[in-house]
This record gives C-alpha cells, structure tokens and sequence, in this order.
C-alpha cells in the first residue's frame, strides 16, 4: 500500500513533536512562565521608561485597586460556581451595601469597623432572601432566565439607590489611619497605612473564605454543589440552602469591597459600575470557577489599569479601561478558560 | 378551547392572514395621524427604531443562544458614522446607511471572533467591556466626534418636494421622517426574518439548541457564529443610523452600558426569539421613562427628590421580573396565547403524505414557554 497515505507515520512523528512540547512542565506551569515573562519584560522597559522609583511607586498603588477588584472578583466566583450565573446584580449589591454601611457610620456616628461589619451582615441577609424568593424557584439550569433576574436587580438596585440618597457624590470614610501623613517611607516609595489595611483585609477575607470553605460542613456542601449539582442532591445535600449560603457570603464580601475603595471613588449610585467590569475581567482572567485566581486576577488587573496608563501615552487614563479589557481579551483568545480556570469536557 | 378552527392554506387561512397583516401595516401608516403633537410623532420614530435594535440584539441572545450587553456600542457606531458624515462630510442620510451598516458589521466580527473560543457568559463579559468602552473612546477620539459636547448634523431630513408631505408645516417632516425610518426598519425585519428561515437560520437555532449536535450535523459553528454576530451588530448599526435621522444628535452618554441593558431588557418584556417582540420591547423602552416621569408627579413621597427621575429603573426592573416569572415568553407570547382561544390553525391533511392522519398542531396554550437555554453553561465538571 505505497500509495495510501502514511498515516501511521505521521501520527508518530505528531505524538513525538507533542511529546517534546509536553516535556516542559504541565500545561499550568508553562502559561505562568509566559505570563511571568511577559511580566518581567514589561517591568524592565517600565524600570527602562520612568526609573525604579517611580514603577515602584506604581505598582503599590496598583494593588490598592488591585485587591478590591480580588474582593468583588471573589464574589463573582462564589455565585458563578455555585450557580453557573454570572451576578450583574453584584456591583449594585455592593453599592446598596456601601450606602447603608455610610447610614449607619455617617447618619448614626457609629464606628466605622462596626458600621462596614453591620453593613456587611445585612447584605448577606438580603442576598439570602433575594435567593430565596427570586432565584431559587428557577430551574437552576435555566441559565438565561437566572441573567435576567440578576439584570433586573441590577436595574432596581441602581434607581432605588438613586431614589433614595440621589447622585451627588459622598464622602466615605475609612477604617484605617488615612491622613495625609499616615504612610511610611521604603526606599523612596511611600506606602500609606490605609493601603496596608486594604490589602490586609482582603487577604483575610480570602484566607477565611477559603477555610469556610475547606474546613466547614457547610463550605463542603458548596463544593460538592458547585462541582457536580445532581450527586450532590442525591447524597442528601439541600441544594437551594446551600446556593442561599453561596449567595449571603458573595454580598458579604462584594459590600466590603465597596466599603473599601468608596473612600477613593465616593459614593454615588453609580459608583460601583467601573469596579464591576473590571472584576468581571479579573474573575474571566482566572478562570471565572477559581477563587485563587480571582485573587489573582483582581491584582493582575488592577496593575494592568495603573501600568497602561501610566506608562503607554496613548492610553492615557480615559482609555485604561479599554486597554485592560484588550489585555482580557488577548488572553482569552490565547487561553478560552482563564489562567486557572478548569476546562470542561461536554457532552451531548 | 379555540372558538374558530382553520384549517391551513384554505382560503379562510389566507384571509385570516391577510385581516391580520393588514390591520398591522393599517395601524402602522395611520400611527402619525393619531398623533397630537409633533414631539409624538418622534417617538413613534423612536420605536421603530429601538425596535430594529432590539430585533439585532435577539439574533444573538434569541436565536444563537449566547448573551451580549454589548449592543448600544453597535447601535453607538452606526449613530455616531450617520451624524459625523452628514455634518462633516454632507452625505445624504439615506448613502450613510450602507456605511453604517458595514462598519458595524465588521467591529461586530472583530468582536465576534473571540467568540470563537470565548463562548456564553465570557461573551457576555467581552461585550459588556464594549459598551463600557464605547464611551470612552468617543470622548478620547474627540476631534472626530467632538467629545462630551455630543455631535449633531444640522440639516434635518426633509421631505423633497415630490412627496406630500409639506417640509414647512409642524407635522409633515416629522411624520415623513417616521414614514422613512418605518420603511427602512420594514426591509431589516423582512431580512432578518427570511435569514431565520433560511438554512443559517435553521443551522443557527440547531446550534443554539445543542451545539454539539449541530457540530455533528455539519453546521460550521465558528462561521455561523461570527457571522452572526456580525450581521446582528450591522443592523444595530442601521438602527443607531435611524435614531439619527429622527434626531441627529449624538452624544456618548446616550450609548452607554445602560443602553445595552434596557436593549436586553426590551427584549425579554417583548419576547425572546419572536421578531414581533421587538415592537411591544421598543414601546416599553420609549414610554416607561416618559410616563414614569410624569408619575413621580403624582407621588408625594417622591415630590422633590433629586434622584426621583430614577424611578423609571424601579420600574423597569420590577416589570422585568414579572415577566420572567409569570410570562417568560414575553408580551408576544402572551398574545399567542390569547389568540390560541379564539382561533385555532391545523396542519391542511392535503399536505401530508397519503393515508397518515395528521397530528394535531399542539397550541400555543400546551407549550411550555421556556427561555431557549445557554449553550454552554454546563455546570462544573457535571457531563
């Protein structure tokens, strides 16, 4: 059979050249190492373009939005893993939370750590009954259906808020030493005290979000619902309870998020629409069903606004959102389920 | 039970059909005479427009199955080459329409190829950075579209002198402009609907229903997809061309991120994959805001509140979750179903093969009105 086409060849020599590919580390490790090289390039023309002190300076103040974008990015996660639903309710979630975190502080003098906390506790009671009268009597399949609920509450939200405290900006306060002299000095960078809190704050929320998860009878039943729903019903597990839960959690940690960058942006009604799209970009960077790369990603995404429009003139800040979600988009195209997302296999 | 059974293709069918077609385009062309003032008259031509954009949008969301919040950026780019070529260059409204068109349908490929990969809620998230960009970009390239100040053409369409509409009168321009744009939406609706019935439209909805077996069945599905998505963005763009011949003035707040969400929120009010949908969608759009305006009048507990305008949203939202609760298959399905008592349309047994009795027809009444499904949002690892 000289004639036919040599297919067992060339299989062989594919599996070889594959082969060789493979060789270098897992598939995870080589798109870090290209992430990672991409990063260190552009620091170094960064370094090159502006000097070390200045990139420095940039890249702390980059993490300030860079961890609250984590915060919302790890809220979006929890409900998207849960359900299957990306919230578009979230940022005005966040946003409600914020207005009644400044009643409570602003109208009523309490504390502010006891303000955010209050307000935090009645956020994630709303997001429970929200669930639990608007989302759970869906299929939890009907995914269209689930968009739309989120959209609307988007939308009554956003006009409540309107309705009730109007569109001028407000003043927030912050929970940490935010004065002008509150920073200290490291090597010519200046690190205010109210920066370390952020990124304080958000790691703990991580760190306790992650051991309710890893370590609680309820985290467990979350995971076993977000990997495979029909087991989990089947072994006993109170499906719409535990979305409930997945739910509460998310508004908990999306109205500290806002609690905490409000000091930068004010408080508006509308003031959590730019956080939003940026942590929807950080929760598609890491994989949208991660909650490490969520982190992550709000991190990677918050450096990528500052360094885009600090260091690439065209861009300049008007264009630092487009310019970020550009970077999103590359990456996608590159790699479809995120830095850590889980590829899936479908079936019909 | 329906009171009056047809049979199809009999000539009691076809003049059923016609009664309906003909009360429909009746109403349509004797709209403006009903009209009190001119300012009426515009939102009529609102309408119909909003409607041509929401008939884009439920090519994506209605028959390809994937989310997009990205339209008011297509509907953005087609205003925004209208506007800029009749102020700037002195075209004529009607030879900026094909422009429109192109340039919205090659943006919508360019954002559509990462559908390719990106699929479902990732779209939904490229796109919703569209129309969170599109403002941006308008106030960054100011010198072409003169930035936060907005954009306008002058010369308004005006009736040419063979028409009989009077060009100097309060009403004729008005109502010639709505007789413009009604024809011109008519054409993309006719479009639109022999597309759907065309073999994409078939290899479409096999893909938005199981696009694995579509696969299988040979249907393209990156092809068919961007396609799509491109055509879907190009109308948008036609629709943004005829808000401008109603009103040419463009502005980067008036095709911002909210605009993408009232879109897919008429849609949903209208009915998701029915092209008349798009009407009742484009109505609630135009009206809620103009009536809700005038009721916070009438509320005191809203008298006087600075943010009180917003509560069109209120309104909005809620509407919104009475329809995916209680009428999911939006106003035109609410329709059918009224009309599903009154008359009754079986398959002509004429039509079937010899000896087969035919299976009655099941009514609207016996469906279950079910969003169609997103396509790729299988849960976790579920198979």
């Amino acid at each position: 059979m000289a004639t036919a086409l040599d297919t067992e060849g060339i299989n062989d020599q594919l599996r070889s050249g594959l082969a060789s590919i493979e060789r270098f580390g897992s598939r995870r490790a080589r798109n870090l190492g290209l992430l990672a090289l991409f990063l260190v390039l552009f620091s170094i023309y960064a370094v090159y373009d502006g000097g070390l002190r200045l990139y420095a300076q940039r890249l702390v103040d980059a993490m300030d939005n860079g961890f609250v974008y984590s915060a919302m990015a790890l809220a979006l996660v929890l409900i998207y893993k849960a359900t299957g639903v990306i919230n578009f309710a979230q940022g005005n979630m966040a946003m409600f939370g914020t207005f009644i975190a400044y009643v409570i502080i602003v109208e009523q003098g309490l504390p502010v750590a006891i303000g955010i906390l209050v307000a935090m506790a009645i956020s994630a009671l709303a997001a429970a009954v929200i669930e639990r009268l608007f989302i759970r009597p869906f299929d939890p399949s009907n995914h269209l259906a689930l968009t739309i609920v989120t959209l609307s509450w988007f939308l009554i939200l956003a006009a409540l808020a309107g309705v009730i405290w109007a569109y001028d900006p407000k003043a927030f306060p912050t929970p940490f030493p935010g004065g002008k002299n509150d920073f200290f000095d490291l090597g010519g960078v200046r690190i205010r005290y109210e920066s370390i809190g952020i990124w304080l704050t958000v790691l703990v929320v991580v760190a306790l979000v992650t051991l309710l998860l890893k370590r609680t009878k309820i985290g467990l039943a979350f995971r076993s619902v977000s990997s495979n729903l029909e087991s989990s019903r089947l072994v006993g597990i109170h499906i719409g309870r535990t979305l409930q839960f997945g739910w509460a959690l998310a508004a908990a940690v999306g109205t500290l998020a806002g609690c905490l960058i409000a000091r930068v942006t004010y408080l508006d009604p509308n003031f959590m629409g730019r956080v939003l799209v940026y942590s929807f970009a950080a929760a598609t960077l890491g994989g949208l069903d991660s909650l490490g790369g969520a982190v992550i990603g709000g991190v990677l995404i918050g450096m990528a606004e500052t360094m885009l429009s600090g260091y690439v003139g065209f861009i300049g800040s008007e264009l630092a959102l487009a310019g970020a979600l550009v970077v999103i988009v590359v990456i996608l195209l590159v790699k479809p389920s995120g830095l850590f997302g889980s590829t899936r296999v479908e079936r019909v | 039970m329906a009171k009056l059974t047809l049979t199809e293709r009999t000539p009691a069918h076809l003049a059923y059909r016609l009664v309906g077609w003909g009360l429909a385009a009746a109403a349509l062309l004797y709209l403006p005479w009903f009209a009190h003032t001119p300012a009426r008259i515009d939102q009529y031509s609102q309408v119909v427009a909003y409607a041509v954009a929401i008939l884009a949008l439920n090519l994506v969301i209605g028959y390809s199955g994937q989310i997009s919040l990205g339209h008011s950026a297509f509907v953005g780019i087609g205003a925004y080459t209208t506007v800029i070529l009749v102020a700037d260059h002195h075209w004529s409204y009607f030879a900026t329409l094909p422009v429109s068109f192109a340039l919205a349908f090659v943006v919508g490929v360019v954002v559509g190829l990462p559908a390719l990969r990106i699929r479902g809620l990732y779209l939904a998230v490229v796109t919703l950075a569209v129309a969170t960009a599109f403002p941006t970009l308008v106030l960054k390239f100011d010198s072409l579209t003169n930035g936060a100040n907005g954009k306008q053409a002058k010369e308004k369409l005006v009736p040419p002198s063979w028409t009989p509409f009077d060009a100097h009168s309060r009403f004729g321009p008005v109502a010639y402009r709505y007789f413009v744009i009604l024809a011109i939406a008519v054409v993309v609706f006719v479009l639109v609907r022999n597309l759907l019935r065309s073999r994409v439209g078939r290899a479409l909805i096999a893909s938005r229903d199981n696009q694995t077996s579509a696969a299988v069945a040979g249907v393209n599905l990156p092809v068919y997809r961007v396609l799509v998505f491109g055509m879907s963005a190009a109308f948008a763009g036609v629709a943004g061309s005829l808000l401008m011949i109603y009103n040419p003035q463009a502005t980067d707040g008036k095709f911002g991120i909210e605009l993408a969400i009232f879109l897919v929120v008429a849609l949903v009010i209208g009915g998701v994959a029915t092209l008349s949908g798009a009407v009742p969608g484009a109505l609630a759009y135009v009206f809620i805001p103009y009536y809700a305006t005038q009721w916070t009048d009438n509320f005191g507990f809203l008298k006087g509140r600075p943010g009180a305008a917003s509560i069109s949203g209120v309104v909005y939202g809620v509407l919104l979750l009475g329809f995916v609760f209680l009428l999911p298959g939006g106003v035109i399905d609410g329709l059918r179903r009224l009309r599903a008592r009154i008359v009754r349309v079986v398959p002509n047994p004429s039509w079937l093969p010899t000896g087969r009795a035919p299976a009655p027809r099941p009514d609207a009444e016996d469906l279950d009105p079910t969003f169609p499904q997103l396509t790729t949002t299988n849960r976790g690892n579920n198979p």
